[in-house]
Formats: structure tokens, C-alpha cells, sequence
């Protein structure tokens, strides 16, 4: 334990030097990873699903990988967690949800196969709110995650599992999804940092959907540097999602370091009301440290984003209920009905399948789209979700970069918001935006409260420019020594 | 009181690609169930849809064969419903930017032209099989995710009768085109009728049934006939049309009630968010439209124009693409064009028909036909013998020429060899000879039929006939009576 | 002001769903879906005459597939996840009407 806990301290790209030059192997890296999951995972709770064997044998390939003088991987030989809304080939995939209890995905998605392409070890499926559905990975079929800075807090949601492994330093990174805030929201909560590309350009074949429009893979890790390594190393089109958007021009991490001076930097005033009050100081001294390192920081306007919260939950809803439509118990999943009436099947295997929160959103996703509700309702949002995108427009008119806030309070106490859906949504709606949006978007940790619950900074730029949101978030983070520290456990 | 019969047509066509329109399974009719699935038509988690450009470009190629203006910003729609056979619960489908829109078929029925206006045209993924059991139902999902069109016409038929020509040139078109095989019995072409009917000088539509279950365009015409009779009498015995779908039962020639058609079906459309909005090039519809071969309508008009052919018979002929290709290779390589337009339609289509065969499988090419006509018209044979040979070149690809002569069927045209013949046939038959020497003519022809039959239909029927004639009438001469 | 939900309603949203309410998650979910409701009413206040709806938040182009036929899952393996499968079909409880 003692020599594995300085390995759990560093970073992707020393360890990575490391591993290479045949000083550390994968095996051993992958033991100090397993070691510290058996000493914790009981009080955090972060995996549905771990394979340690899985894991070891694929650590073992890998030195055989290297034995024979093969090129490695970006992410050779480094411990990772993903989501369990994300196929891993070998490995069920439930979404959270008792619907899909026991069902193994026949391939990988496209972000695993590049994964495995970039030689990583995947240790386990972590938790999530179920369909990524939720803000505190509470509505999980499964366990419920604690946040590792504090026992009796929710980690966030949905990708709460991925946020706490990393936090927890279970694993160096993880991959999660993100349609309202599903990563940026849980690395906010706990001290990491979180980011969302761009809508697309991490193709979502093979992972779950819940709102087709919205729903965006994504990284999750202690550092921006690693999230970008990682991120380089799965991004760009693939055929099987004709919705996934090009490579970006050059890989990012190597552009980090970039000077930020004369960035011009838009603060919405409507971020920075309604917010819990450390939240409030912890953004104006961040924004305070970005205005050090030379950027211009302004306030803005944008109109329309008091209503992003209204329009995200219809949209989101309104495609939720039609993609959760397949889940029947006919052909895959499980069947949660003996009746031998076809109607009376379907619906008992759905209100049995399914827990609250999805069959409060499923409901409500067909109200949307019901005759009479749609043209007012529906399409309704759909225009507002244009209002939007043209409140930013006009704002990377002028700017760079939208800063604020990530969420508005820092981890809330477990269940408090789970009988209260329309407060739950409300801790969406600084996220929510950059998923409207399209937009590429990072939380980047800014400090704490006064409790010593974490807090995230959130950057957001303009389509495709992932490359210059991480380079912002490098810089901040370079100038700050929040991400150094740990949570007691 | 006059009723007229209104009718409106759903047809659903399946298209001819090689894979389904958003996975990379075959389409194959007839393979063991299930054989030709994935994860994304059994709508597995995770899945996305990857449009089959073949798809759209075989569906722009029927909206043009079909004259309809071409949607060029599209899009695909969910349409929502739970049922077995729709693994995703909904059907990916288009619905306010349909590929095609006004377009039209020109009909003929009773020697009256009329055109049957196409209100859209649209191209969505079909439903998997179900196979109804005592004990459950089985799903076999290899048709799940076909590429179909469905065209709907506007409610300009009027009989059942129309509705079949529309068809029957509909399915000429689509074939022309190479858009879809058309084979109704196989499912790849199917058609609903909305059924009203109204009063005579109404403008006003009547109440529509919904017909469905009708596997061929014969039971299409019968279906409508019946349907409209019976709402006829029912309106006739002051009764009201009740909206509802309606099946035909073939077996017993009448529609019965399904149930009544839930008038709040709600599918919830709206626009698929996992497949892009998108912009037809200009370009890709012009190269399709040069594309297309020859459509059914102007192929006859060559045929009547060209050959002289009439325009009943012309239309026989383009019925099926195949069946005018065959016509239009065999006259090119020679011989009367009526003639060969005769063979086809009457031993040809007629061997085709009875062997439940098509054209193109038939070993038969037409160089054999050509040379059939031109042997008849040279003289080498009869009219007969061709006749008499023919089952046998259609179905072995036989050489006529080379099978005559195998055969030892060349004509008699041999005067000396067919004198002697006569001369017998004369002597077995005194009665025919006194019958014709009385002024009886049509004695002749018997006397002809034996020469015929002594030959086993060798001699050249001209010859014989001669020659008999010559004989009879020096036996006049002779002062026989 | 939103829509307000009754049992009947919410009853006829939960059979569009196929999804089975008791009568007593009736009462609670019309409670929770009216506040959702009222919640996203805010956008009523909203001008939105003659904005174009969005879709795809980003720019996409279109990608389309060639036709080329390609089988990588074995039947077996897939109809051995559905509850019931026979002789090559998936089972579903009998299907009348029809």
C-alpha cells in the first residue's frame, strides 16, 4: 500500500514515461489501482460492475505488447473507469437501470474501441443515475455513490460513479456522458475536472441514449492535462453515428500551455445570481486569477438563459421517452411480467423496469409529444433552444470564452433533492446551456466551500473549440493549486 | 339514388437494395428467420441508424419515374407505437418532408385516359413478421428495417377497375425503374384502399373505410367493388358508414370489420434527432433522372408508333419490362414485327403463364423466336409444325432450325412427291370428290386436312391445295360426273 | 397558465407510455408531472414567432452508406439475450386482433 500510494498521486504522463521505458509495468499500476478500489470502493461505491480479472489479463497482453517492441498507446497500460450507460464488449451494461439487469453488450462502442486502440485497462463499470437520468447518481438501480470529500453528499450526476473513481483516485480517469451536465456537474462536486466536448465529437455509437440531441461523451479526470490526453485519443468521426463531428485540426494536449493573455472572457450576470454564497466568492476570485493571467474578463447579457432549464427539460424529456420506447422486454433486458395479454407485458414490464425518476421523465416525454401539446410545447422549446444558441452566437461575436459557475451550491446531502425533481433540475441550469447549445464546456476545480466541499469553475466556447476551452482551463488550473488537493479516506 | 364509389390508395413498395435502409443486413426474401438481423434493427441500446444511400436514391428514382416534384431538404420522422414487429416502438418514417410530392400516374381503362393524382411519396423502414401460433406469437425481424416507399394517392379513383390499372401501371413503372421487384405474393408490394362512397354530384367525401389484406391486384378490384356495394346498401337501407378498418377475406369475397379505427391514434411524430436533416443536391437528382430507362407509357407509344402495332396490343407487350425487352431483341433479329407481336402475346405469354414462369427464366432466347416467324414466313414450315414445335424450343432452348431439320419437318414443297400423295388421298376419299364435283367448295378443305394429315403436316398447305384443286378439276374435265 | 393534469389524463399518458400506474402512483406522478409542468410554463413568456426550431445543436453534414451487405452477429448469440426465443423467433404472448 505504502509504494502504490505514491503512484496514486501521479500523473497520466509521467506514468506513461514510465510504463514505456519498462520502470513501472502495467501490471503493477493496474495492483495499486485494484488495491485502492478494495480499500475504499465499500464506503464510495462508484462501480456497477468490476472485472479484476479481466483487468489483469489485459494488463499482462500489454507487457506482452511491449516485449515485442510494439508502438503504444497514448493511454498504455493506465486504469480507467467507464461509464456503465457506455458497452464494453465482455462486460454488462446496465445504464443503472434493473431493465437491462444482466445484459452484455454484443460489441464495444466506438469510444471503448478507441480506448482499448489507445491501450488502456478498463477496471470496471462505473455507476450513474439510471438512463443518465439525475443529478446525484441516487436514481441508480444499483448503489448509491458517496462523494469522497464528504460521506453523507451526493457525488452529482449522472456520471457520479466516474466523477467519485477518479476523486477517490480509484482510477486516473474515466469516461462519462454529459446531455445537461452528466460530467461537469460531478466534477464540480467533487474537486475534478470534467469536460464536454463539443455535441459530436466523441461518436456515441454503443452508449445508451437518453436525449439523442443532448447526450455527449465526455472525460472526466484530476487534471485538464490528462483530460486532454485522453480526449485526443477519442475523438473524431465514426461511421456508425452519422451525428459525430471531424477531428479536430491538431491533437490538444500538445497546445496546452498556450498564452491566454487578451482572452476576452463573458460572465452571463444571470450566472452569478441565485447562487449559494461560497459559490459566488469561489467564481469571482477565479475569475479574478484569469484576469492575473491577462484574459479581459467582462459581464454579459444573455436573455435566454433563464429559460434553458424549461427548454432542456421538455426537449430532453421528448426524446428520452421516444429512445426508452425499444425497452419492452421482448427481445433483450429483462421481462418483468408473466401476462400472456401483449399490452398488460409491455406495461408491467415498464413500470417494474423502469424506477421513478425515468418513468416520471418517460411520461412526461410523451405529454410533449402528444397531439395538441406538441407544436406548444415541443417545437416551442425547440425555438427557444435557437434563442439560445443565438444568445451565444452573439456573445463569441465579441469573446472567446463564457465563464462562470458550474453549478449553483456545492453537493447537496444524499436524498434531499430526490423526492423534489424540479429542484434537481434547477442544479442543471449552468450546465444545461452548453448542452443546448452544442458547445464544448470544462468544470475545472476553483476552490472550496467553507464546509471543504469542492466547487468548479465552468469554461465554455464556441462550436469546435474544445482545443481553446482546455487551453484556458490549463492555464487557470496552472495557476492554481486546487486540484492538489485530496479528500480524506 | 346514384352512389359513386371514391378511392384512395396506401402502397407500400419495397425497395431493391442489397441491405436494409439503416443497417448493413441483407434484405433477402424467403431466409430462415432472424438470419438477417443486428443489434441496430433489433433496436439494441446504443444502436444508430447509418442511412443506405442506395435507398434514397432508388425512392428520388420512383418519385421521378412517378412525376413528383422531388422535397430536396428532407428529413426523417419517429412515428410511435408499441407492437411487436417495431423493435424500436417507433418506425422511422418521413412525415411533413416527404421525398416526393404531386406527382401522377396516367391510366386507361375502357379506352378512357385518366390520370391518378400522387399526393407523397415517402420513403420509411418496414416491420418485422409475425407468425400467429396457438401458443404465442414468433417475431421474425429479417423484414424489420427494409427500405420501403409508400405512395399515397389522392381519392381520384373511382372503381375497382381503376384501381387495378392504376396498379398494374404503377407496378410497370416501379419495375421499369428498377426501383423494386413489385412482387405482390412475396409482400414486396402492398396496397390499402380507403373506401367511400357519396352520392352522384356530391363534392363532398362519405365516411372511408379502411381496406386491407389484399395479396393481389385482382382481389385490390374485388375488394373495392364489394366494399363499395356494401356501403351502397348500407346507405341504401338508411343506415350510416361506420370509420373503421375493414380485411378482405379472399376465400369469401367480402370485407369484415377489424375495429373500429381508433380515431385518437396519436404517433407522436417528430423529427429523428440520431439522423441529419439534409439537402438533396440538384445534381444527384438530375443524374438519376437521366437514369431512368424508358417508362411503360412511352414504350407504347414506340410500339404503335413504330411497329404499327395496335395500342391493346402494345400494352401487352410493355406490361413487364422483360417481356418488351424480349419482344423488341427478337424483332431485331429479324422478321415480321406483327408476327413476332402475335407469338408473344399468344404462345409466349401464354406458355408464361401457364408455367407460372417469368421471361427470364425461360431457356428460349429471341434469336429462336425470330427465327421460328422467319421460317415460317420463308415456307420452311408450317404455321402448324411452328406450333408444334415451339413447347420445345421455349422450354430447351432447342435451335428451331436446327430441331426441324432434326426432325425431318422441312415442308413439302416438292410438287412430284406431293402428286402422289394427292392422287391417294383422291382415291381413299370418292365421296369429298363427288361432294366437290357437285359444286360443294367446302369439300376442299378436307381433302386439304388429309393431304395435311398423310405428311403428318409437311406439305406446304398452299401447294396441297393447289395441286388437289388441279386434280379435281381434270377429273371434271374428264367428263367424269 | 400550464395545462392542469387529471388522473384521467396522466392515465391516458401512462397507456401511450405502456407504462402501469396503481392508483396510488397515479395520484403522486400527477402531483410531480403538474409541477414540472408549471416549472417549464415559463417559456410561454417567451417570443418565438418565426424562429426556426433546432434540431442538432451543431452543424452536421449528411453521411450516407454504401450498400454493401455485412453480417457480423450470429443469431444464436443475439436471441440467446431475449427472454424467449424458438426456433429461430422471438416469443411474444399471443398477438390477436388481427
Amino acid at each position: 500500500m505504502a509504494a502504490y500510494g505514491d503512484l496514486l498521486e501521479e500523473r497520466i504522463p509521467d506514468l506513461r514515461r514510465r510504463l514505456e521505458t519498462g520502470e513501472l509495468a502495467p501490471e503493477a499500476l493496474l495492483e495499486a489501482a485494484l488495491e485502492r478500489i478494495a480499500a475504499v470502493e465499500d464506503r464510495i461505491e462508484s462501480f456497477i460492475a468490476l472485472d479484476p480479472d479481466a483487468a489483469r489479463r489485459r494488463a499482462a497482453a500489454l507487457s506482452e505488447k511491449r516485449r515485442r517492441g510494439e508502438a503504444l498507446g497514448a493511454l498504455y497500460g493506465i486504469p480507467a473507469a467507464v461509464k456503465d450507460n457506455i458497452a464494453v464488449a465482455g462486460l454488462p451494461m446496465t445504464a443503472g437501470s434493473r431493465m437491462l439487469e444482466g445484459f452484455l453488450p454484443p460489441d464495444d462502442a466506438v469510444v471503448t474501441e478507441r480506448l482499448l486502440a489507445a491501450d488502456a485497462v478498463i477496471v470496471g463499470k462505473a455507476n450513474l443515475d439510471e438512463f443518465a437520468m439525475g443529478g446525484s447518481t441516487e436514481t441508480s438501480a444499483y448503489r448509491t455513490t458517496k462523494n469522497p470529500w464528504h460521506p453523507d453528499r451526493v457525488p452529482g450526476g449522472s456520471s457520479g460513479g466516474s466523477a467519485a473513481a477518479v476523486a477517490a483516485r480509484e482510477v486516473w480517469y474515466a469516461i462519462g456522458t454529459d446531455s445537461g451536465g452528466s460530467i461537469r456537474q460531478p466534477a464540480s462536486f467533487t474537486g475534478i475536472v470534467g469536460f464536454k466536448p463539443t455535441y459530436g465529437r466523441i461518436p456515441r455509437t454503443g452508449v445508451v441514449a437518453f436525449a439523442s440531441s443532448f447526450d455527449t461523451v465526455g472525460v472526466l479526470a484530476r487534471t485538464v492535462e490528462e483530460a486532454a490526453i485522453v480526449y485526443d485519443a477519442l475523438h473524431g468521426f465514426h461511421p456508425s453515428d452519422t451525428t459525430s463531428l471531424p477531428r479536430d485540426r491538431e491533437p490538444v494536449a500538445p497546445t496546452l500551455g498556450r498564452d491566454v493573455r487578451g482572452l476576452k472572457v463573458a460572465v452571463p450576470t444571470f450566472w452569478l445570481v441565485g447562487l449559494h454564497p461560497d459559490v459566488r466568492a469561489r467564481t469571482e476570485e477565479a475569475l479574478r486569477v484569469l484576469e492575473g493571467l491577462g484574459a479581459i474578463v467582462e459581464p454579459v447579457d444573455m436573455p435566454h438563459l433563464a429559460y434553458a432549464e424549461a427548454a432542456y427539460t421538455i426537449l430532453t424529456m421528448g426524446e428520452a421517452a421516444s429512445n426508452l420506447a425499444r425497452f419492452d422486454g421482448l427481445r433483450y433486458g429483462r421481462r418483468f411480467s408473466d401476462a400472456r395479454d401483449l399490452a398488460a407485458l409491455y406495461a408491467e414490464t415498464r413500470a417494474r423496469g423502469f424506477g421513478r425518476e425515468v418513468k416520471r421523465r418517460v411520461l412526461l416525454g410523451t405529454y410533449f409529444l402528444s397531439a395538441g401539446r406538441y407544436e406548444d410545447m415541443y417545437v416551442r422549446a425547440q425555438k427557444v433552444r435557437t434563442l439560445i444558441r443565438r444568445d451565444f452566437e452573439r456573445v463569441f461575436a465579441d469573446y472567446d470564452l463564457v465563464a462562470g459557475p458550474t453549478v449553483p451550491t456545492p453537493a447537496f446531502p444524499l436524498s434531499e433533492r430526490l423526492s423534489d425533481p424540479v429542484a434537481m433540475y434547477q442544479s442543471d441550469r449552468l450546465t444545461s446551456p452548453a448542452n443546448l447549445a452544442g458547445l464544448p464546456a470544462v468544470s475545472v476545480p476553483a476552490g472550496f466551500s467553507a464546509e471543504g466541499l469542492p466547487i468548479g469553475l465552468q469554461l465554455v466556447g464556441d462550436v469546435a473549440e474544445d482545443a481553446l476551452v482546455l487551453q484556458a482551463a490549463y492555464a487557470y488550473q496552472a495557476a492554481t493549486e486546487h486540484h492538489r488537493r485530496r479528500p480524506a479516506l | 339514388m346514384a352512389y359513386e364509389t371514391v378511392v384512395g390508395l396506401e402502397v407500400h413498395v419495397e425497395l431493391a437494395t442489397k441491405t436494409k435502409l439503416f443497417c448493413s443486413c441483407r434484405t433477402d426474401f424467403g431466409d430462415e428467420p432472424n438470419t438477417n438481423t443486428c443489434p441496430i434493427c433489433l433496436a439494441y441500446p446504443g444502436t444508430l441508424p447509418v442511412l443506405n444511400e442506395a435507398a434514397v436514391a432508388l425512392a428520388l428514382k420512383a418519385a421521378l419515374a412517378l412525376n413528383c416534384e422531388i422535397t430536396r431538404e428532407t428529413k426523417f420522422d419517429r412515428k410511435h407505437y408499441f407492437y411487436p414487429d417495431l423493435p424500436k416502438a417507433y418506425q422511422v418514417s418521413q412525415f411533413d418532408r416527404p421525398l416526393g410530392r404531386n406527382g401522377y400516374v396516367d391510366i386507361e381503362v375502357d379506352g378512357e385516359k385518366k390520370r391518378i393524382r400522387i399526393e407523397r411519396l415517402h420513403l420509411e423502414e418496414d416491420a418485422g413478421k409475425l407468425i400467429h401460433t396457438p401458443g404465442g406469437t414468433l417475431v421474425d425481424f429479417n423484414r424489420g428495417g427494409v427500405p420501403l416507399i409508400e405512395i399515397v394517392t389522392a381519392p381520384d379513383i373511382r372503381s375497382g377497375k381503376e384501381a387495378a390499372a392504376f396498379l398494374t401501371e404503377l407496378r410497370a413503372i416501379l419495375a421499369y425503374a428498377g426501383v423494386s421487384d413489385v412482387r405482390m405474393e412475396e409482400g414486396s408490394l402492398r396496397c390499402d384502399a380507403n373506401v367511400s362512397v357519396r352520392p352522384v354530384g356530391e363534392t363532398r367525401f362519405g365516411t372511408k373505410t379502411e381496406i386491407k389484406n389484399m395479396n393481389s391486384i385482382g382481389s385490390v378490384e374485388r375488394a373495392i367493388e364489394y366494399e363499395a356495394a356494401r356501403q351502397m346498401e348500407v346507405l341504401a337501407q338508411g343506415g350510416t358508414i361506420v370509420q373503421e378498418t375493414r380485411r378482405y377475406d379472399e376465400a369469401r369475397r367480402v370485407t369484415v370489420g377489424m375495429r373500429a379505427k381508433e380515431t385518437s391514434a396519436d404517433y407522436r411524430y417528430f423529427p429523428d434527432p440520431d439522423l441529419v436533416a439534409f439537402t438533396i443536391p440538384e445534381a444527384w437528382i438530375e443524374e438519376i433522372r437521366e437514369s431512368l430507362p424508358e417508362l411503360p407509357d412511352a414504350r407504347r407509344k414506340r410500339y404503335v408508333e413504330e411497329f404499327g402495332l395496335s395500342s391493346y396490343d402494345a400494352r401487352v407487350l410493355t406490361q413487364e419490362k422483360a417481356v418488351g425487352d424480349f419482344f423488341e431483341a427478337a424483332v431485331a433479329h429479324g422478321g415480321d414485327v406483327k408476327a413476332i407481336a402475335n407469338w408473344m402475346m399468344v404462345e409466349v405469354l401464354g406458355y408464361l403463364n401457364k408455367e407460372q414462369k417469368s421471361i427470364d427464366a425461360v431457356p428460349m432466347t429471341p434469336a429462336h423466336l425470330s427465327r421460328l416467324v422467319r421460317l415460317i414466313e420463308d415456307g420452311t414450315i408450317s404455321g402448324r409444325i411452328a406450333k408444334e414445335i415451339f413447347p420445345e424450343v421455349i422450354a430447351t432452348g432447342a435451335d428451331p432450325e436446327a430441331l426441324v431439320r432434326e426432325k425431318g419437318l422441312v415442308q413439302i414443297q416438292d410438287a412430284a412427291l406431293l402428286e402422289a400423295v394427292v392422287k391417294r388421298v383422291l382415291e381413299a376419299n370418292p365421296k369429298s370428290v363427288a361432294d366437290y364435283l357437285a359444286g360443294k367448295e367446302k369439300a376442299l378443305g378436307h381433302l386439304v386436312g388429309q393431304v395435311m394429315k398423310e405428311t403428318k403436316g409437311k406439305a406446304n398447305p398452299g401447294l396441297a391445295n393447289a395441286l388437289l384443286k388441279k386434280a379435281l378439276e381434270a377429273r371434271r374435265g374428264a367428263g367424269g360426273a | 397558465m400550464a395545462e392542469r393534469l387529471t388522473e384521467e389524463t396522466v392515465q391516458k399518458i401512462a397507456d401511450a407510455a405502456a407504462i402501469a400506474l396503481t392508483d396510488e402512483e397515479r395520484q403522486t406522478i400527477l402531483k410531480e408531472l403538474q409541477e414540472i409542468l408549471d416549472f417549464v410554463d415559463v417559456l410561454r413568456a417567451v417570443p418565438v414567432d418565426g424562429v426556426e426550431p433546432t434540431v442538432h445543436p451543431v452543424p452536421l453534414a449528411i453521411f450516407m452508406r454504401e450498400d454493401e451487405p455485412e453480417r457480423r452477429h450470429d443469431r444464436e448469440a443475439l436471441l440467446a439475450r431475449a427472454p424467449e426465443a424458438e426456433g429461430g423467433f422471438i416469443r411474444v404472448p399471443r398477438v390477436l386482433g388481427d
